[in-house]
């Protein structure tokens, strides 16, 4: 495996080669015969022959052209000879597909519960559609769903094979270990699961997800048979020398078998509910004077510089109900809505994903954001290197990020100058209710935190655009821009 | 810990698990697979 992300080979089999270099996704390197490679801002993927008469088989089902048609599938294309040569495809890449651009690419751990459920469901759905045309699919990644806006899609078109006759599914544990478990253990035990898979990114194995449920908890659906029962066949199950995929074939497994499992499985997640307690920050906005008071002021400041700006990209930080985050999705193709309160981002998924609307939200902790990582720290980017928003939204946040996380004000400006979009940034100053609720339990350490000197460190890498006091008193808003765009 | 268990692909139990889970004739299928192996190793 060439893990540079580039695959270096010889062109034509002249006397002079050409060296030809094909950037592949640094994330795209475990399926070999369906890599993804990008070229200005286009995805493509290189397919070997084998993946590509899967592909040709799979895309003339009527099911595969129905969910296309209505998104649920990336859109995707064979590239002409002409794009071919302009791409200087190498002879034994067989034929390059060209997909759709998802705007912005999230991970399941950034996911609140409703995201990773939907992602679970349209996975099956697809699988259920898919063996009974003779496919199946061969891996069962969240990761092969991304959302558009708020709707799941299904990306890994490569995925795709056709069903071996008496072969079981082989991706079945995969699916437990990333989707169901996940889901189970936020259902039924209140287990935030983001943290879990952002550390393992493999997910959580049957052994492990037992040790958390209670023994009432393998009377609920999807427990026993799924959880307890695959623990304990993977313990007992000796090393074998033959193959338990044949020896199971012989012995007159068939795919009846797996459509069961899949329906059974599709009406556990179907009912899966989570109730998230009841967070202090899922009423802030109903129940605090400032936010009363200053609130029709910020919708207009938001409104007014979206009208303006025109942003392709927004990334709102703090989200919280979203209600910003809904007047920008009116002039932004794409909203990244960020909050670290999971019930918040789920309350807001929830509407969103009703709506269809165009924003995006996720569970980030702004003061520890989703690093690099994975095979060599470059299969999962983090999140500032996943796009660069044309407008962030920071609203309600610096004083969290300096008074209670302790991160020096000039170091936030400059993050948020790194992220390379016009900023609308509120500030609370010292005299504000809730900065004053900040420090009252805590030495004020914080010389740094004051109007003027969060106006000076801004001027040294955003030129004001406009500034207002809001009605409260206390705090200011402001719309820079960066005198260096990134 | 045993050093064969470093090589034995713990998928092999939910492969099982799929046949197990598939009513009457998913039991018959567990049956002849573990009579299989039974006659394997023998």
């Amino acid at each position: 495996m060439n893990t540079s992300g580039t695959l270096a080979v010889t062109g034509n089999s002249d006397s002079n080669p050409v060296p030809f270099a094909m950037n592949f996704d640094s994330g795209s390197f475990r399926d070999r015969s369906a890599r993804v490679f990008t070229s200005g801002d286009q995805v493509y993927r290189a397919m070997s022959a084998e993946a590509f008469i899967n592909w040709q088989q799979v895309s003339n089902q009527a099911f595969f052209q129905k969910r296309s048609l209505n998104g649920q599938i990336v859109g995707t294309e064979e590239i002409s000879a002409i794009e071919r040569a302009k791409l200087s495809i190498p002879n034994h890449v067989a034929a390059v597909l060209k997909h759709e651009r998802i705007t912005f690419i999230s991970y399941p751990y950034e996911w609140s519960f409703g995201m990773l459920r939907q992602a679970a469901l349209l996975h099956l759905e697809i699988l259920i559609d898919a063996v009974t045309s003779g496919q199946i699919l061969k891996d069962a990644s969240p990761y092969n769903v991304q959302f558009r806006g708020s709707q799941p899609v299904f990306i890994d078109i490569g995925s795709f094979t056709p069903l071996v006759p008496g072969e079981p599914w082989l991706a079945y544990r995969q699916f437990c270990e990333m989707m169901l478990f996940p889901l189970l253990l936020q259902a039924y035990r209140g287990v935030d699961f983001q943290t879990i898979l952002r550390s393992q990114l493999e997910g959580i194995p049957a052994r492990q997800f037992i040790q958390w449920m209670r023994w009432t908890d393998l009377f609920r659906p999807g427990v026993f048979t799924n959880g307890w029962l695959q623990a304990k066949l993977e313990q007992k199950t000796q090393a074998t020398q033959t193959s338990t995929v044949r020896d199971l074939q012989s012995s007159g497994f068939n795919s009846q078998f797996i459509q069961r499992m899949l329906k059974n499985l599709n009406r556990i997640i179907e009912r899966l509910k989570w109730a998230p307690r009841r967070t202090q920050w899922m009423s802030y906005n109903d129940t605090l004077p400032h936010v009363a008071q200053d609130g029709q002021a910020k919708s207009e400041f938001v409104r007014h510089v979206c009208q303006t700006s025109h942003p392709r990209m927004v990334w709102d930080l703090g989200c919280n109900d979203g209600r910003y985050s809904k007047i920008a999705s009116e002039h932004a193709s794409v909203v990244v809505a960020m909050d670290q309160d999971h019930a918040c981002v789920e309350r807001l998924f929830n509407t969103s994903f009703e709506s269809r609307s165009n924003i995006l939200p996720l569970c980030i902790d702004l003061a520890n954001t989703s690093p690099a990582q994975g095979w060599r720290g470059r299969e999962r980017k983090r999140l500032e290197d996943r796009g660069r928003p044309n407008l962030v939204i920071c609203l309600g946040i610096i004083h969290h990020l300096v008074l209670a996380a302790n991160i020096p004000l000039p170091d936030v400006i400059d993050w948020l100058a790194s992220l390379g979009g016009d900023l609308i940034l509120e500030f609370p100053s010292k005299q504000d209710a809730m900065v004053r609720a900040l420090l009252r339990n805590k030495r004020d350490q914080y010389e740094d935190y004051s109007l003027e000197h969060l106006e000076s460190e801004l001027q040294k890498q955003f030129r004001i655009q406009q500034r207002q006091s809001l009605p409260s008193g206390a705090r200011t808003l402001f719309h820079a821009i960066p005198i260096h765009p990134v | 810990m045993n050093v064969m268990l470093a090589y034995f692909d713990p998928s092999a139990g939910s492969l099982l698990l799929q046949a197990l889970v598939g009513g009457f004739g998913g039991i018959m299928v567990v049956g002849r697979y573990l009579w299989m192996q039974l006659r394997g190793h023998e």
